[in-house]
C-alpha cells in the first residue's frame, strides 16, 4: 500500500524535478513504477544540490566531476547529467567511477553507495579539506562525514513518502563548499 | 452674477478671497490625493513585487526538492502583509504545490491567464485588488510560478484619511485666508466706500465743497479720488460762475425792467410836452374861433374838435398806459382799477376790480412791474378770453402780495399756450413768468371751460436789488401831465 503511494507520488515529483533535465518521464507510462523512478530522483536531487551550494572557484576548462563510489548502477544513471549535456557554472558535468578509496581522484562531488560502507573512514579521510560535498543514500552516513544524505520519509498520513535529506554541517566543515540556507529550509539538520 | 449686484465692493472682495482659497485649495487638495493615490498605489504594487520575489525565491528549494510543507511555512510569511488576501504557489506543471489563505472562507481563484506580471482592478476611491504573477526560475530554467491576490482597502483608507486632513485645511485655510482678507481688503474697499459716501453726500446734498481724501498709494484707485476731487473743483467752480452769471443776469434784467420804464416816462414827458400841449393849444384855439362862426363852419368846427379831443384822449390812453401817473401817485391799487375801468370802456366788458387785505406800500420799481404783468393778463382777457364778464383783485393778505385777473370765458390749455415766445414775437405769459421771476414771484393759471384765473404772486420781501429814488424823481413829471378836463 505504502509502495503504490510512494509510486504516485514520486510519479508526479519526478516529472517536475525532471522536467528541467529535459528527462521526460511519464507518470502514466506502462509499467512505470515509483521504485524504478527512484535513480533519477536522486540524480534530479544530486544536480539540483549543485544550484544551492558553490564551490570555490576552478579552472573553467575543467569539467564539473561527479564521482560514484560503492553504486556502479548510480553512476550509470548520473550519467544521464553527462548525456543532457548539464553544466554547472557553465562547466560540463563529468560523470567518474571509483572502485574504492585508493582509485579516488578530485571531484566536487562524491556519491557514496551503501556497498563504499567499509571505506567511510578511509573515503573522509582522502577527501578531507578538499572542496568535494559527499553524498549518500545510505541511512546513517550523515554522522559519518557524509553531508548529505537522502532518506524516504513517509508524509503524515502515511500514504505516501518523499525524497527528502538530511545535512550534516560538521562535514561541510573546512570544505570550502558555501550552502544556501535554503538547503537547510527543506532538510533535516544533523546536531 | 445676482449676488454679486446687490453687495459692497467688500463683501465681494470677501466672497473672492474665499472663493480663490477654496478653488485652490480644492485642486491643490484634489491634486495630492491623486498624486498620494497614485504614489500608493504604485508603492502598493513594488512593495507585492518585493514580496513575490522574495517568497518565491525562498520557496525555489521547496520546489526543487518537492517541499510543500517548507513553501507553505513560507507562504505564512505573508500574514504580516493584511492586505495580501491570498498566495499560491504553482509548480513548473501549473499545478498548485503550497497555498495560503488569510481568511478560510475565501476561495482563491486561479491567475487570470497564464501570463505573468501585475493586473489591477483599482476603482477610483481605490478600491479593488492587485494581483502578481511571477515566474519563478532556478538557473534560467523556470521550476513554478506564485500568485499573489492583495486587496486595495488599504488605498481607499488612506484615500479618506487624505480627504479628512484636506478637508480640514481646506477649512482652516479657509478661515484664515477670510481672517486676512478681511483686514487686508480694507485698503482696497475703504477708500472706494469713502468715495461712494462722498458722491452719495454730493449727490443729496449738492455740496460741491466736499472732498475725499486720497490713500497714501499711488496706485488707480488715489487715481480715481484724485480725479473725483478734480472733478468737484471744477463743478464748484463752475457752479460759482454760473451763480454769479446768473446773478448778474438778474441784476441786468432789473436793470432793463427800469430802463424800460424810464423810457416810457420819457416817452409819456414827450407827449405830454409837446404834441399833447400843442394839441390842447389847437383845441382852445379852434374853440375861439368857433366863437364867430356860420352854420358850415360850426359843423366843421365840430367835427375838428371832436377829432382833436379824441386824437386827445388817446394820447393820454397811450401815456397812461406806458406810465400811469396814478402808479406814481396813488400806488398799484389805483392803477389797476384805472386798468380795469379803461379796459370795460374800451372793450366793452364788465371788469370788476377789488382790492382786499390791509394795503400797504409796494416798492415802485416792484408795482411796475406787476402792473405791466397785470396789464398783460387783461389784454388777453379782452383778446382771447370772449367773456363778457371779468375781474380783478389785489390781494394785500398773507405773507404775499396776489393778483388775481379772471375771467368767465372760454377757457385754454395754461400748460400749452403762451409759456413761451408767442406767434406775435411778444412774450406773453412766458414774459410775464420771467418778469416775476426776477422778483421771486411766480404766475399760477387755472383755465378750464368755464373761465381763467390767473394769480400773480410775489412775496412781501421780494429778493433784488433796486435803485431807490430811481422811478421818484420821474413821478413828478408824470403828474405834471395834463388830466382829461385839467388842461
Amino acid at each position: 500500500m505504502a509502495t503504490a503511494a510512494w509510486g504516485r507520488a514520486a510519479k508526479r515529483l519526478v516529472a517536475a524535478l525532471l522536467l528541467p533535465l529535459g528527462i521526460l518521464l511519464s507518470p502514466a507510462a506502462p509499467g512505470a513504477d515509483g521504485e524504478e523512478l527512484l535513480p533519477a530522483l536522486k540524480v534530479a536531487y544530486v544536480y539540483n544540490f549543485t544550484r544551492f551550494i558553490r564551490w570555490p572557484a576552478g579552472s573553467p576548462d575543467r569539467p564539473f566531476v561527479v564521482g560514484v563510489i560503492g553504486d556502479a548502477a548510480m553512476a550509470g544513471h548520473l550519467r544521464a547529467l553527462e548525456r543532457e549535456g548539464k553544466r554547472v557554472d557553465g562547466r560540463p558535468i563529468a560523470i567518474r567511477g571509483f572502485q574504492g578509496p585508493d582509485d579516488l581522484e578530485p571531484t566536487d562531488i562524491l556519491f557514496v553507495g551503501g556497498a563504499a560502507a567499509p571505506w567511510l573512514d578511509a573515503i573522509r579521510r582522502r577527501t578531507a579539506g578538499k572542496p568535494t560535498l559527499l553524498v549518500g543514500d545510505t541511512p546513517g552516513f550523515a554522522g559519518r562525514g557524509v553531508a548529505i544524505e537522502l532518506f524516504r520519509k513517509p508524509d503524515i498520513f502515511g500514504k505516501s513518502e518523499r525524497l527528502r535529506f538530511r545535512i550534516d554541517p560538521a562535514a561541510l566543515k573546512d570544505r570550502g563548499l558555501t550552502v544556501s540556507a535554503q538547503l537547510y529550509d527543506v532538510a533535516e539538520v544533523v546536531r | 452674477m445676482s449676488l454679486f449686484r446687490t453687495t459692497s465692493i467688500r463683501q465681494r472682495l470677501m466672497r473672492i478671497a474665499a472663493a480663490v482659497t477654496v478653488l485652490t485649495l480644492g485642486i491643490v487638495g484634489t491634486l495630492f490625493v491623486v498624486n498620494d493615490v497614485r504614489m500608493l498605489r504604485q508603492q502598493m504594487v513594488r512593495d507585492l513585487e518585493v514580496l513575490s520575489a522574495v517568497v518565491g525565491e525562498n520557496s525555489l528549494s521547496a520546489l526543487v526538492f518537492d517541499a510543500p510543507d517548507t513553501a507553505d511555512k513560507n507562504l505564512r510569511s505573508l500574514r504580516q502583509e493584511p492586505q495580501i488576501r491570498w498566495a499560491v504557489l504553482y509548480d513548473r506543471a501549473g499545478r498548485p504545490f503550497a497555498r495560503y489563505v488569510r481568511d478560510p472562507g475565501q476561495h482563491p481563484h486561479e491567475p487570470a491567464g497564464s501570463g505573468e506580471g501585475v493586473f489591477l482592478d483599482v476603482t477610483l476611491l481605490g478600491l479593488g485588488s492587485v494581483e502578481i504573477v511571477r515566474g519563478l526560475a532556478l538557473d534560467g530554467e523556470p521550476v513554478g510560478r506564485i500568485f499573489i491576490h492583495a486587496r486595495t482597502d488599504v488605498l481607499a483608507e488612506q484615500l479618506a484619511r487624505h480627504a479628512w486632513w484636506v478637508g480640514l485645511l481646506l477649512i482652516l485655510t479657509l478661515a484664515a485666508a477670510l481672517l486676512f482678507a478681511a483686514r487686508l481688503q480694507r485698503r482696497i474697499s475703504e477708500p472706494i466706500l469713502r468715495l461712494a459716501a462722498s458722491a452719495r453726500a454730493v449727490s443729496r446734498r449738492g455740496d460741491y465743497s466736499l472732498r475725499v481724501r486720497p490713500p497714501e498709494s499711488g496706485d488707480e484707485i488715489a487715481i480715481l479720488i484724485d480725479g473725483f476731487n478734480a472733478m468737484l473743483k471744477q463743478i464748484e467752480d463752475r457752479t460759482a460762475e454760473l451763480r454769479d452769471t446768473n446773478a448778474k443776469l438778474q441784476q441786468l434784467a432789473r436793470e432793463i425792467c427800469i430802463v424800460e420804464d424810464r423810457e416810457r416816462k420819457r416817452l409819456a414827458g414827450e407827449l405830454h410836452d409837446s404834441p399833447m400841449q400843442k394839441l390842447a393849444l389847437a383845441q382852445l384855439q379852434v374853440a375861439s374861433a368857433a366863437r364867430n362862426r356860420d352854420a358850415e363852419s360850426d359843423q366843421v368846427l365840430a367835427t375838428g374838435l371832436e377829432l382833436l379831443r379824441d386824437a386827445l384822449q388817446e394820447l393820454r390812453t397811450l401815456q397812461f398806459e406806458l406810465s400811469p401817473p396814478l402808479l406814481y401817485q396813488e400806488g398799484l391799487g389805483a392803477a389797476l382799477r384805472w386798468l380795469a375801468a379803461q379796459t370795460a370802456q374800451r372793450c366793452r366788458l364788465e371788469l370788476t376790480f377789488v382790492e382786499t387785505g390791509a394795503a400797504e406800500p409796494v416798492r415802485q420799481e416792484l408795482a411796475v412791474v406787476l402792473f405791466h404783468c397785470a396789464r398783460e393778463l387783461v389784454y388777453n382777457l379782452a383778446k382771447h378770453s370772449g367773456a363778457c364778464r371779468g375781474g380783478v383783485e389785489l390781494n394785500h393778505g398773507g405773507d404775499a402780495l396776489r393778483i388775481v385777473v379772471s375771467d368767465e370765458g372760454r377757457g385754454f390749455a395754461a400748460d400749452r399756450v403762451g409759456l413761451r415766445e408767442d406767434a406775435q414775437g411778444g412774450y406773453g405769459l412766458y414774459s410775464v413768468r420771467e418778469r416775476l421771476a426776477l422778483w421771486g414771484g411766480s404766475l399760477a393759471i387755472d383755465s378750464d371751460g368755464s373761465g381763467t384765473r390767473a394769480t400773480i404772486a410775489v412775496p412781501r420781501e421780494p429778493t433784488g436789488p433796486a435803485e431807490p429814488g430811481s422811478a421818484g424823481r420821474d413821478v413828478e413829471r408824470a403828474t405834471a401831465i395834463p388830466q382829461e378836463g385839467s388842461a
